[in-house]
């Protein structure tokens, strides 16, 4: 159990550089329109945000009000960064 | 009774404080992300020939040593909670190394550019990009003066767990600043 | 311990000169905050200096007199700050020094546009360039104040007292303030509208703005600890 904590650190990061990856593929693989594709890509860059505000961060150790604070940045940066890139 | 001790200490959270000064700064750098979408909408143009001469190699060099970094330190956190000094000081020092990679090839970034005859006022496009990414580069400095100071901790052995709290918030604050690089290199660097 | 009672009348009194003074100079009498946009004509800032000499001198001498009383508040914030430090009180000193390289680059800005406003028939272009001297010597320099900031952040999270002059979130809230002043040396940059120009978000209204706020929250805070000082000592 100990070493799977240990390598839980770990096994985050292999999920965040392959979410990179697949942002950089995304870019260039992907044949949607280039609005479309920038909205994925910032999608995904808050997923990433996400996970590390959760897994490394330990957001589940704050208090109540600081949890749900942190859960409306998250979707709030998102929601007006790509309602102003689509505007 | 010591051991109990160091369980609580191993289980509490960083101190509500930090997360309101991350949220904060977070805050901040969100104006920032809505004031680059607001200006590339405003001069599309003008934004897409600059990204054109961005080095996505160079950012995305970036993001993975942030990311790597980040697991570095949520490793030491973890050795730091255990007590486990050694550990701690290796994990912290690769974190440091990682800082210092970003920094260097930031600085070959900027010279570049620089050579090139674009600065902070040239345009909107180069005005966000050098005032963001180097806001976002202070918060580095500043993040690794901090972790200059927490390696010095490997040296009080006895009391190395009175320090586990400074250690926590340190970890809080770096993943905040790889966190803002995440979506900073997403937004300039790759978002057509 | 200093006495306290002193202390908190001359921290009151001075808080109180420096609002009405400079507050009410600078932004109602004068009308220079929030600042002119930095790309206003030279025809339309000669006109601004002309139509409004009176109340822009009457409105910066004000403020001049109210920057003179920030000086006693900060001082006093180094009385606490020694309190906290043990052997020599360097962030005390510090914090008192910063306070007074804050407060001359408050008041001299206001100095050089009253030179502009003395003589209602100076040339348009010497009017524009005391009145570009004026703001960049007002919005640029914010490591003064920052500084001040650290030296309290710095101090309140090193006070392990069991009641610490400041509780840890003012501490952490005073690094956040000084790192979000960071923006100001980008003002020299930028002669026509935008974030980091002197009449921008960050550099005006968040630079100038997020001190103020912390201010008010510290004097709350002053004032909520006297009067729970003042119960225990009458329930006593």
């Amino acid at each position: 159990m100990s070493n799977l904590l240990k390598d839980k650190a770990t096994i985050v990061l292999v999920i965040l550089l392959a979410l990179t990856l697949l942002s950089w593929l995304m870019l260039y693989a992907l044949k949607l329109e280039p609005k479309t594709v920038g909205v994925l890509l910032l999608v995904l860059a808050f997923v990433k945000v996400q996970l590390i505000i959760s897994q490394y961060m330990e957001l589940n150790k704050a208090i109540f009000p600081i949890r749900i604070a942190f859960w409306l940045w998250t979707a709030c940066a998102c929601g007006i960064s790509i309602w102003m890139y689509l505007r | 009774m010591n051991q109990q001790a160091t369980t609580i200490q191993a289980q509490a959270s960083a101190e509500t404080g930090i997360w309101a000064f991350i949220l904060a700064d977070m805050c901040i750098f969100a104006l920032y992300f809505f004031i680059f979408a607001w200006d590339k909408s405003v001069h599309p143009e003008q934004f897409a020939q600059g990204q054109a001469t961005l080095n996505i190699t160079f950012g995305g060099a970036n993001t993975i040593i942030l990311l790597i970094s980040s697991c570095f330190m949520a490793k030491a956190v973890q050795a730091a909670r255990l007590s486990d000094v050694a550990r701690y000081t290796h994990y912290i020092r690769l974190t440091i190394l990682c800082g210092c990679l970003f920094l260097v090839i930031k600085a070959v970034e900027y010279s570049d550019k620089l050579a090139e005859g674009y600065h902070v006022a040239s345009n909107e496009f180069y005005r966000d990009y050098f005032a963001f990414t180097g806001l976002h580069m202070l918060h580095v400095i500043i993040g690794l003066l901090v972790l200059g100071y927490a390696l010095q901790f490997r040296k009080d052995k006895q009391a190395f767990s009175t320090h586990t709290l400074f250690i926590e918030n340190t970890g809080l604050y770096w993943h905040m600043v790889d966190l803002l690089w995440v979506v900073l290199f997403t937004f300039i660097y790759l978002v057509p | 311990m200093t006495n306290r009672k002193p202390l908190i009348i001359v921290a009151a009194v001075s808080m109180v000169m420096t609002t009405l003074l400079y507050v009410g100079g600078m932004f109602v009498i004068a009308g220079f905050l929030p600042p002119p946009p930095p790309e206003l004509g030279q025809a339309e800032l000669a006109a601004f200096y002309y139509n409004n000499h009176t109340s822009i001198i009457t409105g910066l001498t004000m403020a001049l007199v109210g920057t003179g009383f920030m000086l006693p508040l900060c001082i006093i914030g180094s009385v606490f700050l020694a309190e906290s430090e043990e052997g020599f009180p360097f962030f005390a000193v510090m914090q008192g020094l910063c306070a007074v390289v804050t407060v001359l680059f408050t008041a001299f800005p206001n100095f050089i546009w009253l030179a502009a406003a003395f003589r209602i028939d100076r040339p348009p272009e010497m009017i524009a360039l005391l009145h570009d001297l004026g703001w960049i010597m007002w919005a640029t320099p914010s490591w003064g104040f920052a500084f001040q900031l650290i030296c309290v952040g710095v101090c309140g999270l090193r006070d392990k007292r069991p009641q610490p002059f400041i509780p840890r979130w003012m501490s952490y809230l005073a690094l956040w303030v000084a790192i979000g002043m960071a923006y100001t040396p980008l003002v020299p940059f930028y002669t026509v509208s935008g974030p980091f120009a002197w009449n921008g978000l960050f550099s005006f209204w968040i630079a100038f703005f997020s001190p103020i706020f912390w201010i008010i929250l510290v004097s709350f805070l002053a004032i909520g600890n006297i009067v729970k000082n003042n119960h225990q000592k009458v329930a006593a």
